[in-house]
């Protein structure tokens, strides 16, 4: 198809699937440190 | 003379110490701050359908109206709600396939496997985390797909069941290598407590080890769930992508991934993309 | 007493619920690789593989150019952060942040690569756009690798070094480096086996065409082999352009062989990568012993 808004709205899709990405990268840092934690709280 | 000599070279290795010190910075700060370049431009490119179009997030999210003009005037209707539940549907679905196999697997190579069979069984593992997918898609679409047909009353076999039974198989190796691991870091001496304590084996599995392992498992979980939803190619090859509601388990749809994948890239003419001209870009649809 | 053999009985159920888990998965695993390999290698000709020539080469000199690249900037940021950067939050942060590269779904390097290396720069689609989305992807690896590398090198090989009055450049250069060679290069072997497998990142930047005339050495020309401004084709994205025809036989037959050939290839860097570290932890533990 050509350009304009349907280009516009499949780059918003895109977007969406980083910002979705990113947040799920960001929880993993946060809430799935290292098990080793666990060790040192012994 | 020889004074000069070595203070030359002297300051020569000085040079190359600045210099490469420099160079070297400039590489590590420069690759931290590509993700944030990325997501800069991401954001330019992708909120031209708010900006310019006047569309509002809600709209985007919600509404199931997916009709975008084709040109650059807009007036279309932007509702990628069933792209979304698309992928919302196919990947949560996967997880349910994925992670009762996952943590058996899991278990059985921490707890129940000899040694051996343990070196043997954690490289496979970890290999299948880098096959490609279109390797996965392919097996889906010529193995997967007929014989849910076959077995199933479903007028195509690309449907909803097919790309998360194929998501499931790609998800599989990625949370079990990180649940073995979360629980093979468990210290044996938990272990032999727990046994000394008189608890057999399936007890110290559920009350010692998959307790402490649980962060690792959770992180396996969601690294799962990351790929799933970022995978394009395999799922748009056995999920029919039909623009529509994933109703059925048995009926084709259409995942975020898979619309861009199918949609974008074809012959531009106008719009704010620039196309890539020549004859190529009308030949490869 | 029945309370214990209740929980016999629960042991031995779950444990063969577990058992039947990891056999299944293993034999499930066992099934699709039979399948890739065996029914992509038995439609193996001698047509289908010349038809296939063209891709192969694209796909090495991709990963080849893609490799260059992620190891001339990963490289250098993997001894930022083991030698020059300084133990911190800040530093911690650079980390994450260049991980996360290698975690973004492929089809959204992709995109960035189109809008960025494409449109961007109103060139056609060409391969040294998807050389360099394929190593946004693989960055994150030589970083990794390199920073693990140099920080596994005991001590002495450091201060030896600084003891003789080398400066800190020469001494990454002239002995660490060298020494962590075998380890780096385990990383580009993964790298590229990762290169190998990628598509969607490829879509929209190398193409998916390729029309390459074999007797052309013009490098302005776009039918010239090794000219990377030119559209290529890969194996992987082979595979997904053969996918609309998966009823006939013959695109069938080709997308079997080239599945086939890619799980070789993969397969392949993976077992070289971890045969390399093997023998280097033999190597490492030889020394110790001295």
């Amino acid at each position: 198809m050509e350009g304009g808004e349907y280009s516009a709205a499949l780059w918003t899709l895109g977007l969406l699937l980083f910002v979705i990405s990113f947040i799920l990268i960001f929880i993993i840092h946060t809430f799935g440190k290292d098990p080793l934690k666990l060790k040192e709280e012994d | 003379m020889i004074n000069e000599k070595v203070t030359q070279k002297l300051v020569q290795v000085h040079r190359k110490e600045t210099l490469s010190q420099s160079v070297i910075t400039a590489c590590g700060i420069a690759a931290a701050l590509l993700p944030f370049l990325m997501a800069a431009f991401l954001l330019v490119k992708g909120s031209g359908t708010f900006w310019d179009f006047g569309h509002s997030i809600t709209e985007f999210l919600f509404s199931a109206q997916w009709k975008p003009s084709d040109t650059m005037e807009g007036g279309g209707q932007v509702g990628a709600a069933m792209f979304i539940s698309g992928s919302l549907v196919t990947c949560f679905l996967s997880l349910v396939f994925a992670l009762p196999v996952s943590l058996a697997a899991a278990i059985y190579m921490s707890e129940m496997a000899s040694p051996a069979v343990q070196r043997l069984i954690r490289p496979v593992v970890e290999m299948f985390t880098g096959i490609p997918s279109v390797i996965y898609g392919w097996v889906g679409l010529t193995v997967l797909v007929p014989f849910l047909r076959k077995i199933f009353p479903m007028p195509f076999g690309f449907s909803v069941l097919a790309a998360s039974l194929v998501l499931a198989v790609m998800i599989f190796p990625v949370i079990t290598t990180m649940a073995a691991d979360a629980m093979l870091a468990v210290p044996k001496s938990w272990r032999d407590a727990s046994y000394g304590l008189g608890a057999n084996r399936w007890e110290t599995i559920r009350n010692v080890i998959l307790p402490a392992a649980q962060r690792g498992i959770f992180t396996g979980v969601v690294l799962g769930l990351a790929r799933a939803l970022g995978e394009a190619l395999a799922v748009a090859m056995v999920i029919g992508q039909m623009k529509r509601f994933p109703t059925s388990l048995f009926m084709p749809a259409s995942t975020m991934t898979t619309v861009i994948a199918n949609d974008m890239g074809g012959p531009w003419k106008a719009g704010n993309t620039a196309q890539p001209c020549g004859p190529w870009a009308c030949c490869c649809l | 007493m029945g309370d214990i053999a209740k929980k016999k009985t629960m042991d031995r159920f779950m444990s063969l619920l577990f058992t039947a888990g990891a056999a299944g998965s293993a034999v499930l695993l066992f099934a699709f690789i039979l399948d890739v390999v065996g029914l992509g290698l038995g439609a193996v000709t001698g047509d289908i593989l010349m038809s296939l020539r063209d891709m192969f080469f694209n796909t090495l000199y991709l990963v080849f150019l893609a490799l260059v690249i992620s190891a001339l900037w990963g490289i250098p940021a993997g001894i930022y952060l083991a030698e020059y950067a300084q133990d911190g939050k800040m530093t911690n942060w650079v980390r994450m942040a260049v991980e996360t590269l290698s975690s973004l779904p492929s089809i959204v390097v992709g995109l960035f690569g189109y809008l960025v290396f494409i449109v961007m720069t109103g060139s056609q689609w060409n391969l040294m756009a998807g050389a360099l989305s394929v190593s946004i992807l693989t960055l994150p690896l030589m970083v990794s690798v390199t920073e693990n590398a140099l920080k596994d090198l005991p001590p002495e090989y450091t201060l030896g070094s600084l003891g003789l009055g080398a400066s800190k450049w020469q001494t990454i250069w002239n002995v660490l480096l060298p020494a962590c060679l075998p380890r780096i290069m385990t990383g580009l072997i993964l790298a590229a086996g990762r290169g190998f497998g990628e598509a969607a990142a490829l879509m929209f930047t190398a193409g998916m065409s390729t029309d390459i005339d074999w007797g052309n050495w013009d490098f302005s020309s776009t039918t010239c082999p090794l000219n990377p401004f030119r559209p290529g084709e890969t194996l992987a994205l082979h595979v997904w352009v053969m996918r609309t025809e998966a009823l006939s036989p013959d695109a069938a037959k080709i997308a079997g062989v080239t599945s086939a050939i890619l799980m070789l290839v993969v397969v392949l860097f993976n077992v070289l990568a971890r045969y390399i570290s093997w023998r280097l932890e033999k190597k490492m533990e030889g020394t110790a012993d001295e």
